[in-house]
C-alpha cells in the first residue's frame, strides 16, 4: 500500500478523517453484500467502490450508461463518471440504459440505489433539478439524469446529502425524485412500489424514515437515527427547518476503521469525489 | 464522404438531431456549427456539451435531455435558459431513451413510472420556456408532454411517454465500413436506441475498416449499412471527448483553451480558434498537435486496450 493511501493518525490517537470521509464510509455501510445497486452520478460512485472492497464483495454494481456487476480495476480508483471507459474494464455484462435503467431499476431488479441530491425533504423526496422557482430558478443543476428513474423503483434509497441547511427543506424546490411523496400511502396512490428502509447519509449523521412498511403507514418523515462521533442532537435540529423527529435511541456511528479509510484514500486518492474545500 | 458533404446533405434547419452520450461526434457537431445551421432541436439523454456547443453558436434554439452536465449554468447556458433564448424540457435518462424506443418500434407512446409523484407532472409539465409548439396536431391542439393514466390492465396510474424520431442520428462511432455498416462498443447508454429512431444516420468514424471485419464480429453493429446514411473517416472525432477502447476524455483542454461555456467571451474565442478555424476534423487534430504538441495528443489514447481472451465464435456445419 502506497504512503498516500494511508490512513493519518492524529495526536490523540484518533484517526484522522473528514466529513465527506464519513459520509462516504457510513453509506457504503449501508449497501449490502447481496444487493443490485444503481449506483448514481458523484460520490455514490466511491461509496459503492468502498462498500465492495470492504464489505460487499458480491454486491452488484450498475451504472446507467450500461455496465452492470462491475469490479475496480487492478489500480484501485473508483470511477470518476457513470459512462467512463474505466466501467467497461471489469464488467460482466456491457448494455444500455434500457439494460441498466430499464430492466433492472424500472423493472424492479435493483434492490438499492445510492443517489447524491441537491436537497432532500421531510418526506425524502429530493431535488437534483433547480434551486429556486423552476423557470425563475436562482441557480439551475444539471437535471435528474437516472435518478428520478432510481427513486420511482428502486427497492431502498441510500441518499447522500452534504449536512447543510439549505439542503433540508420542509419541501424540495423541484421534486425531481419520489421518496414518500405526499405521506403514507404516497407511493401506491401515485402508482409506485413501496421502498425502504430509505436512509439518508449526511457528513454528520444518518437519518431514517418513519415507515415501517416502504410507506404505507407511519408518518415516513426523516428521523435523526445515528451520530457521527463528536455531533450532538442539537447540532442537528438546529439546522433543520422543520420539527424535525429523533428517534428514542440515537446511536452513535463508529469511527472509520482504518481499513476503510486506508481503502477510501486509495480509491479516491486524487480526491476528484471528496473535493477540498466544497464539503464542511 | 466529408464532414462538409454529409452535414449539408443530411441536416436541415429547424431538425431534431440526436447528439450522443457516449458516442459523441464533436467532428460533426463543429461542421454543423461551419455551416450555421439553425433552430435546431438537440435531443438525447444527456447530451451535454453537443447540445451546449451548438447553443452557443446560435445553431440550436431547443432541448430535450435528461441530464445537462454541472458547472455550465451560470454562464451564457443559463443565461440563455433564463431569457427564452433556449426552449428547453427536462426529462430522465431513461425516459429518453424510451422514447427513442417508441420511435424506434413505431409505436404511438410508450409507458414508464419515473415521473410519477414528482414535479415533472405539475411545474415542469408545462413551463414558460417548454416546447408546446413543437406538439401541434392536425387540428391545431397542443398536447401536454405526458399523460397520466389508468392502466386498463391493473387500474393503477401510470405515465405515458410520446415517442421520439429524430430527422437526424450524429455519432462517432469505433468503426465503419464504406458501405455504411457501424459498429460501435463501450457503455452504449442511449446510443441504439436513438440511432435505430433516426430518420437519417450519419456518423464520422474513428477507423474505416474492410466489409469482413465487420462481419467477423456482427453482433457490435448498431446499424446495417441500409439505414445509415454517411459515414466520415475522422479519426479523434470524439475529441475531447471519450470513445472506448480508443480515446480517454481529454481533461486538460478546456483549461488549457479557455472553458467556453463560463463566459460569452470565452465562447466566441473557442468558436473561432477551434471550430471556425479548422475546415476538418484532420486539421483540427492538426492544430492540436501544432499547439500543444504531438505527446500531449498520444496522451489521450488507450494504452492497454483489452482484447478477447476468446472470440465469441460464429459457424455452421
Amino acid at each position: 500500500m502506497s504512503s498516500e493511501a494511508s490512513a493519518n493518525v492524529s495526536g490523540n490517537g484518533q484517526l484522522d478523517y473528514n466529513p465527506i470521509d464519513m459520509l462516504c464510509i457510513a453509506a457504503a455501510r449501508e449497501v449490502h453484500n447481496d444487493d443490485a445497486v444503481l449506483v448514481g452520478m458523484g460520490p455514490p460512485l466511491l461509496v459503492c467502490a468502498l462498500a465492495k472492497q470492504i464489505h460487499a464483495p458480491g454486491m452488484t454494481y450498475v451504472t446507467e450508461s450500461g455496465p452492470i456487476d462491475w469490479v475496480l480495476d487492478p489500480e484501485h480508483q473508483a470511477p470518476i463518471q457513470i459512462a467512463e471507459a474505466k466501467l467497461a474494464e471489469g464488467a460482466a455484462m456491457l448494455g444500455d440504459m434500457i439494460d441498466a435503467l430499464g430492466v433492472i431499476v424500472m423493472g424492479g431488479r435493483a434492490t438499492a440505489a445510492v443517489l447524491q441530491s441537491a436537497q432532500i425533504d421531510r418526506l425524502g423526496n429530493m431535488n437534483t433539478m433547480v434551486i429556486g422557482d423552476y423557470t425563475k430558478f436562482k441557480r439551475r443543476l444539471p437535471g435528474t439524469g437516472g435518478h428520478a428513474d432510481s427513486g420511482a423503483s428502486a427497492g431502498r434509497v441510500i441518499s447522500t446529502v452534504p449536512f447543510e441547511s439549505r439542503r433540508f427543506r420542509e419541501r424540495v424546490d423541484f421534486r425531481t425524485t419520489a421518496g414518500y411523496i405526499d405521506g403514507p400511502g404516497g407511493r401506491v396512490n401515485a402508482g409506485l412500489n413501496l421502498q425502504g428502509p430509505n436512509v439518508c447519509v449526511t457528513t454528520a449523521c444518518i437519518f431514517t424514515f418513519d415507515t415501517p412498511d416502504g410507506g404505507e403507514t407511519g408518518s415516513c418523515e426523516m428521523t435523526l437515527d445515528g451520530l457521527f462521533p463528536g455531533v450532538s442532537v442539537e447540532d442537528i435540529t438546529s439546522q433543520i427547518p422543520w420539527d424535525l423527529r429523533v428517534s428514542d435511541n440515537v446511536h452513535a456511528i463508529p469511527h472509520p476503521t482504518t481499513e476503510e479509510l486506508e481503502m477510501l484514500n486509495l480509491l479516491d486518492r486524487n480526491f476528484v469525489h471528496r473535493v477540498p474545500g466544497r464539503y464542511r | 464522404m466529408s464532414e462538409a458533404e454529409a452535414v449539408s446533405r443530411f441536416v436541415n434547419d429547424g431538425d431534431t438531431v440526436y447528439a450522443g452520450f457516449t458516442h459523441v461526434s464533436f467532428a460533426l457537431t463543429f461542421e454543423i456549427i461551419r455551416q450555421g445551421i439553425n433552430n435546431l432541436k438537440v435531443v438525447g439523454a444527456s447530451n451535454t456539451l453537443t447540445a451546449n456547443f451548438l447553443a452557443l453558436a446560435g445553431c440550436c434554439n431547443r432541448i430535450e435531455t435528461g441530464y445537462m452536465g454541472g458547472l455550465l449554468y451560470n454562464g451564457p447556458i443559463g443565461e440563455m435558459m433564463r431569457d427564452g433564448r433556449i426552449r428547453y424540457e427536462d426529462y430522465s435518462n431513461l425516459t429518453i431513451t424510451l422514447r427513442f424506443m417508441a420511435g424506434a418500434l413505431g409505436m404511438p407512446f410508450i409507458p414508464s413510472n419515473t415521473f410519477l409523484g414528482t414535479d415533472y407532472l405539475t411545474t415542469g409539465l408545462a413551463h414558460e420556456f417548454d416546447l408546446r409548439n413543437d406538439r401541434i396536431d392536425d387540428d391545431g391542439n397542443s398536447h401536454p408532454r405526458l399523460h397520466v393514466i389508468d392502466s386498463p390492465f391493473d387500474g393503477k396510474p401510470i405515465a405515458l411517454l410520446s415517442p421520439i424520431q429524430p430527422d437526424v442520428a450524429l455519432i462517432h462511432v469505433q468503426r465503419a465500413d464504406e458501405t455504411g455498416n457501424i459498429q460501435a462498443w463501450g457503455p452504449l447508454a442511449d446510443t441504439k436506441w436513438a440511432v435505430a429512431a433516426s430518420k437519417h444516420i450519419i456518423a464520422t468514424a474513428e477507423e474505416i475498416v474492410p466489409t469482413s471485419v465487420i462481419k467477423s464480429q456482427p453482433e457490435l453493429t448498431i446499424a446495417p449499412a441500409f439505414r445509415v446514411n454517411a459515414v466520415v473517416h475522422a479519426p479523434w472525432g470524439s475529441h475531447p471527448g471519450p470513445l472506448s477502447g480508443r480515446l480517454m476524455r481529454d481533461r486538460t483542454f478546456f483549461e488549457l483553451v479557455g472553458n467556453p461555456f463560463t463566459s460569452w467571451e470565452n465562447a466566441e474565442s473557442f468558436i473561432a480558434d477551434w471550430i471556425m478555424g479548422p475546415k476538418s476534423r484532420a486539421e483540427y487534430v492538426a492544430q492540436y498537435s501544432d499547439r500543444f504538441g504531438e505527446d500531449m495528443l498520444e496522451q489521450q489514447r488507450v494504452t492497454r486496450p483489452l482484447l478477447p481472451e476468446r472470440p465469441a465464435e460464429q459457424g455452421w456445419r
